[in-house]
């Protein structure tokens, strides 16, 4: 079988970038963008999206530098990435699923999971197998791991803390919840890029995706179990009330409706902007209908007072009259696209940046490496896509950034074999969501850490021996290795592994 | 039930028979013999009067013939499909 694959290297499209150095060159803009984001989130410990946006501009610019002859083909190759469709539709898939996130945000549906909680009435051993299904449920309806994190620090900890769980394990199962929505959930930005990228429709990547996600967290749910009993009981701080009661409200629960509405529709083969559509427009209508929030609070024009139009529109619900230099526009719709801003704008360098390591042969010449020394068989193929995957999510601490900087290879490798898209993109996020929130310098753990170190000024009972150290809650995000562990296994059984002449993954229709 | 779709292991050396109509990705060309080559997992399928052109591209072929024992076959190109991703 050695002799076939030596052969399938040959054979490919001609370069038609030139670089100093050779092929590989081309590859400069990425790799500087990789060193940049390992520098500026492990290192500095900064995770801000924004200043990743300017590590890839660099990295375009100085990669210029090693470009033979005109620079103009390496200019027109990052207008040629841009304009992919790949990056087209993610863009507008995140948009619509932050429009659709923050507004489940306003209508209280983490109040609604803290009056669950409160009502089952579980102890503390039991507390953090619960909020791990519910943290899991909630990561599942607004697709953000972070944003997730951050709710269940602020509510469910110190609530937990409380009753006398054992902190880390908690920590580690709200962490753990967040891997589990950010890895299944349609509207979640990395699966939004694993299918796009992968050329699959959102749905049928949900709906292939169930199986690991789901053997994954049975086995978590039982760890936890277990770990709850056995791991030694925190002393209950004293002066803590239950917190669970001062902020619950079931009425946020009508949004397991809403969140069902988009899985249902994206599984069913609806367009992820129609899915999408019909949870906002039911979200809306759910917030509005049982007063779980205001108009205002979706959308709101601050207009300025010095506007003609203000006294006449002041009385609309969604107008605010507010004093020169307050004016603008807020809300959950407003809050929840802009919020994509950065990703949008990085994910359309990180393109072009792919578009010239193709043009000038990068990817080519990684590949035949792989290819020719390493990559052997399909199993091989499929270890290599998990442990890449794996391993640059380890080092970006923000992994829908190293999503996308791995994606091409993800694809590369995987057609090499004609492993089918669905089975490539559940790669690709499986391990993407897993690794973003386990290691201390993981984004998910930082905002984690941020959110319970904060609850020091909130609480008088809380206090600094309370807070969780990022370096502490690794080994207890069990969602997170198992989905590491299910993929290994799944890449050497064949478990789940589908190929093109199997079933051929449906594009995601194109905007 | 889609959610319950795959639940299976797949081998690494799919098997296909004559006469079957498959879409798959061109992987490679082999110069010595000039033939394209479909690798599909770690089965291997030739392809015959096909341009080099054709490499990281979608196409429709129907199996003319395969040896199981080598996991080997040939297969004639139907159609080219048109793919957009990188």
């Amino acid at each position: 079988m050695d002799e076939v694959t030596e052969l399938e290297t040959s054979g490919r499209q001609t370069p038609t970038l030139d670089f100093y150095g050779g092929s590989l060159m081309s590859g400069f803009p990425l790799f500087f963008f990789v060193l940049w984001a390992i520098l500026q989130s492990a290192f500095f410990g900064i995770g801000n999206p924004n200043g990743l946006v300017v590590g890839i501009l660099l990295g375009l610019i100085f990669g210029m530098f090693f470009a033979r002859g005109d620079w103009k083909h390496y200019a027109n190759a990052i207008f040629d990435g841009m304009t992919q469709p790949v990056a087209a539709t993610a863009i507008v898939a995140w948009l619509w699923a932050g429009m659709f996130a923050e507004t489940l945000q306003a209508g209280q549906f983490v109040k609604g999971l803290v009056w669950l909680a409160h009502t089952l009435q579980f102890g503390p051993e039991l507390f953090p197998a619960v909020t791990f299904i519910l943290a899991a449920l909630l990561a599942t309806g607004i697709g953000t791991g972070y944003g997730t994190t951050i709710a269940f620090c602020t509510l469910f900890f110190p609530a937990g803390v409380a009753l006398g769980t054992n902190p880390v394990l908690l920590f580690g199962a709200i962490l753990a919840g967040a891997v589990f929505g950010d890895n299944l959930a349609p509207v979640s930005d990395t699966t939004i890029v694993s299918a796009v990228t992968q050329n699959s429709d959102i749905g049928g990547v949900v709906a292939n995706r169930f199986k690991y996600a789901l053997i994954a967290a049975l086995a978590s749910l039982v760890l936890y179990g277990v770990a709850g009993f056995t791991m030694a009981e925190a002393e209950i701080p004293t002066g803590a009330e239950n917190l669970l009661t001062q902020t619950k409200n079931p009425g946020g629960l009508i949004h397991l409706v809403s969140m069902l509405i988009v899985i249902v529709a994206a599984i069913r083969g609806r367009h992820i902007i129609e899915a999408i559509t019909w949870g906002l427009a039911a979200a809306v209508l759910f917030n509005l209908l049982f007063g779980l929030c205001q108009v205002a609070d979706i959308l709101l024009f601050k207009i300025p007072e010095t506007a003609s139009v203000a006294k006449d529109l002041a009385f609309l619900p969604f107008v605010q009259v507010v004093p020169v230099g307050s004016e603008g526009v807020s809300g959950s719709l407003y809050s929840g696209a802009i919020g994509f801003f950065p990703l949008i704008v990085l994910v359309l360098l990180i393109v072009a940046a792919a578009q010239i390591m193709i043009k000038g042969g990068g990817f080519q010449a990684l590949e035949d490496v792989l290819l020719q020394r390493i990559i052997k068989t399909v199993r091989g193929a499929e270890t290599t896509m998990v442990l890449g995957t794996a391993i640059v999510n380890a080092m970006i601490t923000i992994n829908t950034a190293a999503e996308i900087a791995i994606a091409p290879y993800i694809s590369r490798i995987g057609r090499r074999f004609n492993i089918n898209g669905y089975r490539r993109a559940n790669i690709l996020d499986a391990n993407t969501s897993a690794l973003g929130y386990i290691f201390p310098w993981s984004g998910g753990v930082l905002v984690g850490y941020t959110a319970i170190s904060g609850l020091v000024d909130e609480y008088t009972w809380f206090t600094e021996a309370n807070i969780v150290s990022p370096a502490s809650v690794w080994p207890y995000v069990f969602h997170g290795w198992l989905l590491v562990v299910v993929f290994l296994l799944a890449a050497w059984t064949g478990f789940g592994r589908e190929y093109e002449t199997d079933r051929t993954s449906e594009e995601v229709s194109r905007v | 039930m889609i959610f319950f779709d795959s639940w299976s292991f797949r081998t690494n050396r799919p098997v296909f028979s004559e006469g079957e109509t498959v879409e798959l990705f061109a992987t490679g060309f082999d110069r010595d013999s000039e033939t394209l080559l479909a690798r599909v997992g770690d089965t291997i399928l030739r392809i015959k009067d096909a341009s080099p052109d054709l490499v990281d591209q979608k196409l429709s072929v129907r199996i003319t013939s395969f040896n199981p024992s080598e996991s080997t076959g040939t297969a004639e190109l139907l159609d080219v499909f048109e793919t957009s991703d990188f």
